[in-house]
């Protein structure tokens, strides 16, 4: 399963690392990019009106202190109320000065008394109505520079009338003659700010508006707003984000400010961002999603084989895998398939011919029959037919039902019951070889019966005792027993003989281990060996024995009746 | 196998995080830029109720003089004093109007100082206190609206308690505003004859005829009026002057029982950090020019000898001054306003 994780993986690395973020970065540089230009456009434009501004403006200053240096020279100004000829030629002159200038400039010339000598403009406003004696507003910054052109922002705190006024006070030797005025109202120079689509508000160091395109950006005291004056490139005003430049204009007098609204440059590029982030995120979930399904479905027959392969590997070699694409899995898979298909048959082969190896055996090994015992119950017959040939003649009845029993070859196994049959031929033949030496007891239960045994396997089990248990005694007491244990059928051979030595019981019990016999206890090695053959592990003979307390054989067999399991 | 599958992972979420971030980074940027806040370190602060068209012609001639930035901040008498005391931000720097009678019992507020030209200052208006500097002199005075008065005859207090009038007379609470303090102290002197407790007869026929109407502010007082929105109203002389002075259809009325015309006054805080820039300040103010100023263009008058009397308005020796016992009024200031509230509260309960 760590495989198929790792596929996936990669997978979900390819789709997210060549697709999603090459995607979602390309968008989001395009994105910055033309944001970015438009903000470079909005500042460019921003820049070039503050700049027009300050041009125009500093422009405007420096024709009317020229114009005022220029008049002042023009003689006889204050002497006394001009005639109507002085007045035309002093009008003259101002109207030369003014024309030359792109905005409307009034005009005002006072005398010492601040009483109006002149002027082009139609009222007089309230800034200039100032007594005599009292410094205020534009004649304090005259008065204070003598000799001077001065600039001053009047009445910057009215919604309408603020004015920037040049001025000089002349003065002959040290006695004041009279003042000169240009007045640029604020009506009159409007027209700056429509040059551009950025929003231009000029005023004086402190905040005092001369100009303005909205009064959005002011006080009620029409004062640019503290946050502005105090903002920097980036301004965010009134829930709006600005972009802001600024700059000193007529030796720091005057402040311009032009703000270009770059809100909703911002808010669509945080919309953009926010959009291309949101989708990245539904597109990571979905490439999680879809790679596990687009995986699952496309190893389906990988995992298929592999698990086919696992199987194979615990030894079921009965799965084959089923690939219904038709791509390199199926190639993988017939040829795995064909593999498997060949192993089989290989391994059934191999069994088949253990089989009848085993059958050649078993059959080589039940058709021995012990010489000693046949020389032995032939000695016996001999003796017999001498003193009682009725008793000779039915131990050779016996012997060749035991015979024939033993050579019979169509059957490897018989019932329990056709087993013990034929033991009670050899029995007889030993009653009458031991007479009453020898006392046997049968117990076999009924239901084991009709168990199928190998075929002569009780015999060898009192043959055992026979030969080993008298040893000097005089009599030997053999019991044998059958019953079903476990699904198992257990014989149990007991005789109260001699029994084993130590060395003797292992001996025989490694022997029982090994595959060929070389010795003469062919017996028990011949049963013990056949039904290894037939039934495999853990089925067997077992001998417990102790010197001087008897043995008991113990076999024991899968329980089977006839054709069928019990 | 599960160090790659965490090396993966962790690359995978860099590459996300560094989208993000790119994203969120000019953002974050454009919102860090704008976040700075304007200090008041550099402006001289003045707390100020005076109107704000009498405030800003001298105030923008104070910094082209001076070069000193001033920041204004606007209110009641009462909210402002009490700001100050309380040690509200911006610290206040001056105490800039405000009449006598009112800003005196917080005098302990106030850094002693006397004025370059406290020599010129009329006799009645010396800087006795040390650190109380006059400003002007600020006469009470009945507001009428012309367009709206009709035929009522308006001439003192007794006039306002015409029934026509009931609900159609503006003034400020006396514990907000000084000029409705004023008007008060004016009403008890002027109505009981020279006791003011003798007055608190008419100051409850009086809040009958209000209505249950009492302004926040004496600013609400002058522009009420003005407007339209209250037929007469009781405010100080400069509050309507501005309005006659401008041709609105507005009428001083001088109260014929008496007017009482105490001085406002411009004081440097005690917790001031630019003590130097407040005294130019306290100076220009209080000098010729801008008295002049304020006499000739802004319609109050001046406390300078030096300085002639407003034009428009009648000279001060034609108004029926009455006087004020400056001492008993701070005394009694807390036991008198509790009496109002108390004749008002009656008054809203009818």
């Amino acid at each position: 399963m760590k495989k198929e994780r790792y596929f996936r993986e990669e997978l979900q690395r390819l789709f997210i690392g060549l697709a999603i973020v090459p995607a979602v970065s390309i968008t989001l540089i395009c994105c910055f990019i033309f944001m970015g230009l438009l903000l470079k456009g909005r500042w460019e434009e921003n820049t070039a009106q503050r700049d027009y501004t300050a041009d125009r403006l500093e422009q405007l200053v420096s024709t009317c202190s020229q114009e005022l240096e220029r008049l002042e020279l023009f003689g006889g100004l204050f002497d006394g109320e001009p005639d109507a000829a002085e007045r035309a030629e002093i009008f003259e002159e101002i109207y030369r000065s003014t024309s030359g200038l792109d905005y409307e400039a009034e005009f005002y010339m006072l005398g010492a008394d601040r009483q109006v000598i002149l002027t082009d403009g139609s009222s007089v406003p309230d800034f200039l109505r100032m007594p005599s004696g009292v410094s205020w507003g534009i004649f304090a910054t005259m008065e204070s520079h003598p000799g001077e052109t001065v600039l001053r922002l009047l009445d910057g705190f009215r919604q309408k009338g603020a004015a920037l006024a040049l001025g000089r006070a002349v003065y002959s030797g040290e006695a004041l003659q009279g003042y000169l005025i240009f007045l640029l109202t604020d009506s009159a120079l409007q027209p700056i700010l429509e040059h551009s689509a950025a929003q231009t508000v000029v005023t004086d160091p402190f905040g005092w508006t001369l100009l303005s395109s909205s009064s959005g950006f002011l006080t009620d005291s029409h004062q640019l707003a503290r946050e502005i004056r105090a903002g920097g490139t980036w301004l965010s005003y009134g829930r709006q984000l600005y972009l802001m430049s600024v700059r000193s204009a007529c030796q720091g007098r005057l402040r311009i400010y032009v703000l270009s609204d770059v809100h909703n440059i911002v808010i669509s590029l945080a919309l953009n961002t926010a959009l291309v982030i949101t989708a990245l995120l539904i597109m990571t979930i979905w490439v999680f999603a879809a790679t596990r399904k687009v995986t699952e479905k496309k190893t389906e027959d990988f995992y298929r084989i592999l698990d086919v392969m696992d199987q194979g590997k615990k030894g079921n070699l009965d799965c084959r895998v089923q690939v219904e694409s038709n791509n390199e899995f199926k190639t993988i898979a017939d040829a795995y398939n064909g593999m498997i298909g060949s192993l089989r048959q290989q391994m059934e082969n191999n069994r088949r011919m253990a089989e009848l190896v085993a059958v050649s055996q078993n059959r080589q090994l039940e058709s021995q029959f012990n010489p000693h015992f046949l020389y032995n119950t032939l000695e016996n017959i001999r003796y017999m037919c001498r003193i009682e040939p009725e008793t000779a003649s039915r131990m050779i009845v016996c012997l060749s039902g035991l015979l024939r029993y033993s050579l019979d070859g169509s059957r490897t196994e018989v019932t329990l019951r056709e087993d013990l049959e034929h033991l009670n031929n050899y029995l007889t033949i030993l009653k009458y070889r031991f007479g009453t030496r020898l006392s046997c007891a049968i117990d076999v239960e009924e239901q084991t019966m009709d168990c199928m045994t190998p075929k002569l396997v009780l015999q060898p089990m009192i043959e055992n005792s026979v030969r080993y248990g008298f040893g000097n005694r005089e009599h030997l007491s053999v019991e044998l027993k059958a019953y079903i244990h476990e699904g198992n059928l257990v014989m149990i051979c007991r005789d109260d003989g001699a029994g084993m030595t130590q060395t003797a019981l292992s001996q025989l019990s490694r022997l029982l281990e090994q595959k060929e016999n070389k010795s003469r206890h062919s017996g028990l090695y011949n049963i013990h060996r056949r039904i290894r053959l037939l039934y495999g592990q853990p089925y067997g003979v077992e001998i417990r024995s102790a010197e001087g307390c008897g043995t008991t054989l113990v076999i024991t067999l899968p329980a089977r009746r006839e054709e069928n399991i019990c | 196998m599960k160090h790659t599958q965490g090396r993966n992972r962790i690359r995978l979420f860099r590459a996300l995080g560094a989208a993000a971030l790119f994203g969120g980074a000019a953002l974050l940027g454009l919102s860090a830029c704008s976040k700075s806040r304007p200090s008041s370190g550099e402006e001289l602060v003045v707390y100020c109720p005076h109107p704000q068209d009498f405030i800003d012609p001298i105030v923008s001639e104070f910094e082209a003089r001076t070069g000193i930035p001033v920041l204004i901040l606007s209110g009641g008498t009462g909210e402002l004093l009490e700001l100050m005391a309380r040690g509200g931000e911006p610290p206040c720097d001056i105490f800039w109007g405000g009449s006598l009678s009112i800003t005196s019992p917080q005098k302990e507020l106030f850094e002693p100082y006397i004025s370059a030209g406290e020599s010129e200052v009329r006799e009645e208006f010396k800087n006795t206190e040390g650190n109380m500097t006059r400003f002007t002199d600020v006469p009470s005075v009945i507001m009428v609206n012309t367009n709206l008065i009709g035929n009522i005859r308006i001439e003192g207090y007794e006039d306002l308690l015409q029934p026509e009038l009931k609900g159609q007379i503006a003034m400020g609470d006396p514990a907000a505003s000084s000029s409705a303090w004023e008007h008060l102290i004016n009403m008890l002197y002027a109505m009981g004859e020279g006791d003011p407790e003798q007055g608190w007869d008419y100051v409850e026929r009086f809040c009958e005829n209000l209505d249950g109407k009492l302004l926040e502010r004496s600013s609400q007082v002058y522009e009420g009026v003005a407007r339209g929105q209250y037929t007469v109203g009781l405010t100080f002389e400069e509050g309507g002057a501005r309005y006659a002075a401008s041709k609105e259809p507005v009428r001083l009325v001088y109260m014929k029982e008496g007017v009482l015309s105490t001085p406002d006054v411009v004081c440097i805080a005690k917790s001031s950090s630019h003590k130097e820039e407040a005294e130019q300040f306290v100076d220009f103010v209080t000098g010729r020019d801008a008295q002049s100023v304020i006499a000739g263009q802004l319609n109050r008058r001046s406390v300078r000898t030096d300085v002639s009397e407003p034009e428009g308005l009648p000279p001060k020796s034609m108004l029926p001054v009455i006087q004020d016992d400056l001492e008993l009024v701070a005394e009694r200031r807390e036991q008198w306003l509790e009496h109002f509230s108390e004749i008002y509260e009656k008054g809203l309960s009818k």
